[in-house]
């Protein structure tokens, strides 16, 4: 009796691997997600770093949703592989999003992790990065080299419970380039 | 029987790695209550802990004190009303169990399948001998210990002082006390356990400094999760103590491990199951006899699994959420006049 069942444990081991069959190398690591707001509820827009050790070009994906969830239900239908956001680093949020329900969902939703760090945009969020010819190379330079570093998610979140507001750079075109503007307070 | 002996310290282990369950679920609970000073409650709380320590001290076996001072029938009785608590805790926790699974990272899964896994486990240990349990639950303290140190270290390290200082009205600090005596109060299943126990010299005293240890070591927890996300969102988050763990580690080394803390703290739910178990078993056991005592097993088990896949998320939370009140009796107040009618009567 205690051979079987030990068997079949041994056997669970073995087949449940825990692996819900997505591949490495069909994932899509999202470094920078913009969130605007449009008239059905969210757009986001996702961008990924380059792949494959530099082999193959980053890939901007973009879903629509009522909510955060379903918004990003519509992102994961497009592209070729699964986009990730376990390595998200940048989060930008356009005018008129509102930012603690935004916080709150990504902090519990837990994918994200609360890492990346915030930026404010006056104005679309996607047009703003849209006009840059790097945004994830050239935002993630801005964060290490453009004085105090912005709030990371959690950060934020903490803010807005404890004080109601939050203080964030604001994101600014240039060109081709990105550059950051003066800090912003906001709920 | 006879070889079925555990000693002080087993059964100190058992109670302080079991009690982390209830334990890691506290920030939210006390943040919602004393705001900032929320790590003060706990401290706070460590004279009653140390009273319900001499009080347990002093009765021994409870169900036998029980029947000894309220008579045969009224023992009896009460004896089986412990039983129903450690079912109705049983229920509780297993639900809470796998709801924690299924926030951290196990959405899409059956949640029944985990129930099942970690009931089935605890049953396997509840039926055999409680040396053989406790043994386990020493393997289980190590590994906790260690990750929980972990923590902690690493913690303090992002702490942020304003979080942890406001002023805060006495009665907001006394509304924590509540909750944090409620699970003090588990501990009392301890002293169901039926049976043999090995006193070792000195054993007084260090009850009363394990005691006094899980009291910090609730405190701390509290410190690092309400220091680094405040109070008003360690009340407003499911987990914040496994919030926490997400945003620790060591930059390019060790990353994103609250999936495995929270499997590591399975072990904890495993010796909280377990105690439950024999809890169950040994109140039973007192009133109907030590057979039927390991023969309700399964069907508790049974039913607790049933049930609560039967009860909705918002009720077991509530119900969670109110089962500091119920604790308190009968972890605090019942061997407390148990206690008092014993020294009166001189039984």
């Amino acid at each position: 009796m205690k051979r079987v069942l030990w068997g079949g444990v041994a056997l669970c081991v073995l087949l449940l691997t825990g692996c819900a069959g997505r591949e490495p190398e069909n994932t899509i690591l999202v470094r920078i997600l913009a969130v605007d707001r449009v008239e059905v509820g969210l757009r986001l827009t996702a961008y990924s770093g380059v792949q494959d050790l530099g082999k193959t070009p980053g890939v901007c994906l973009t879903g629509e949703g009522d909510t955060l969830e379903t918004a990003l239900k519509a992102l994961r239908t497009k592209g070729n592989g699964y986009p990730a956001l376990t390595h998200m680093t940048q989060l930008v949020v356009g005018e008129g999003v509102p930012l603690q329900p935004l916080l709150e969902s990504l902090v519990t939703g837990r994918e994200t992790g609360y890492s990346a760090t915030l930026w404010r945009v006056s104005g679309a969020a996607a047009e703003v990065l849209a006009g840059a010819k790097t945004p994830v190379e050239r935002l993630e330079a801005l964060e290490k080299n453009g004085g105090v570093p912005p709030p990371n998610i959690l950060d934020g979140l903490v803010s807005l419970k404890r004080e109601g507001q939050v203080a964030l750079p604001v994101l600014l075109p240039a060109g081709e380039d990105l550059t950051r503007g003066g800090d912003r307070r906001g709920g | 029987m006879e070889e079925d002996r555990i000693s002080a310290r087993q059964r100190r282990v058992l109670l302080f790695t079991a009690l982390l369950v209830p334990a890691v679920a506290l920030p939210g609970r006390l943040a919602e209550a004393a705001g900032d000073l929320s790590w003060l409650v706990p401290l706070l709380c460590i004279p009653a802990a140390l009273l319900l320590c001499w009080i347990l001290g002093r009765l021994g076996d409870l169900p036998a004190a029980l029947r000894r001072v309220w008579g045969g029938f009224f023992g009896g009785a009460l004896t089986l009303i412990y039983s129903t608590w450690c079912f109705f805790l049983l229920i509780l926790y297993l639900k809470g169990l796998v709801s924690r699974l299924v926030l951290i990272g196990a959405q899409g899964f059956a949640p029944i399948l985990f129930a099942a896994v970690a009931l089935g486990i605890a049953l396997h240990m509840a039926r055999g001998t409680r040396g053989a349990f406790c043994r386990g639950t020493e393997l289980f303290y190590l590994v906790l210990a260690v990750v929980l140190g972990g923590i902690l270290l690493l913690g303090v390290f992002h702490i942020k002082g304003e979080n942890l200082w406001s002023f805060v009205l006495p009665t907001e600090l006394v509304g924590g006390i509540a909750p944090m005596l409620g699970v003090v109060s588990l501990g009392t299943l301890g002293a169901l356990l039926a049976g043999n126990i090995e006193s070792a010299p000195g054993d007084k005293w260090r009850r009363y400094g394990w005691t006094t240890g899980f009291c910090v070591t609730v405190a701390l927890i509290t410190l690092v999760v309400v220091g680094r996300l405040g109070a008003p969102l360690t009340a407003a988050l499911p987990a914040p103590f496994f919030t926490l763990v997400q945003g620790l580690g060591v930059a390019g080394m060790l990353q994103r491990v609250e999936g495995a803390v929270a499997a590591l703290w399975v072990l904890s739910d495993l010796a909280l199951l377990g105690l439950l178990l024999f809890g169950l078993r040994g109140t039973v056991g007192a009133v109907c006899g030590q057979t039927w005592g390991r023969r309700i097993l399964p069907a508790a088990a049974m039913a607790a699994l049933l049930l609560g896949a039967l009860m909705s998320e918002e009720l077991a939370v509530g119900l969670r959420n109110g089962v500091a009140q119920v604790n308190l009796v009968l972890g605090f107040l019942v061997p407390a006049a148990t206690l008092l009618v014993a020294r009166l009567t001189g039984r």
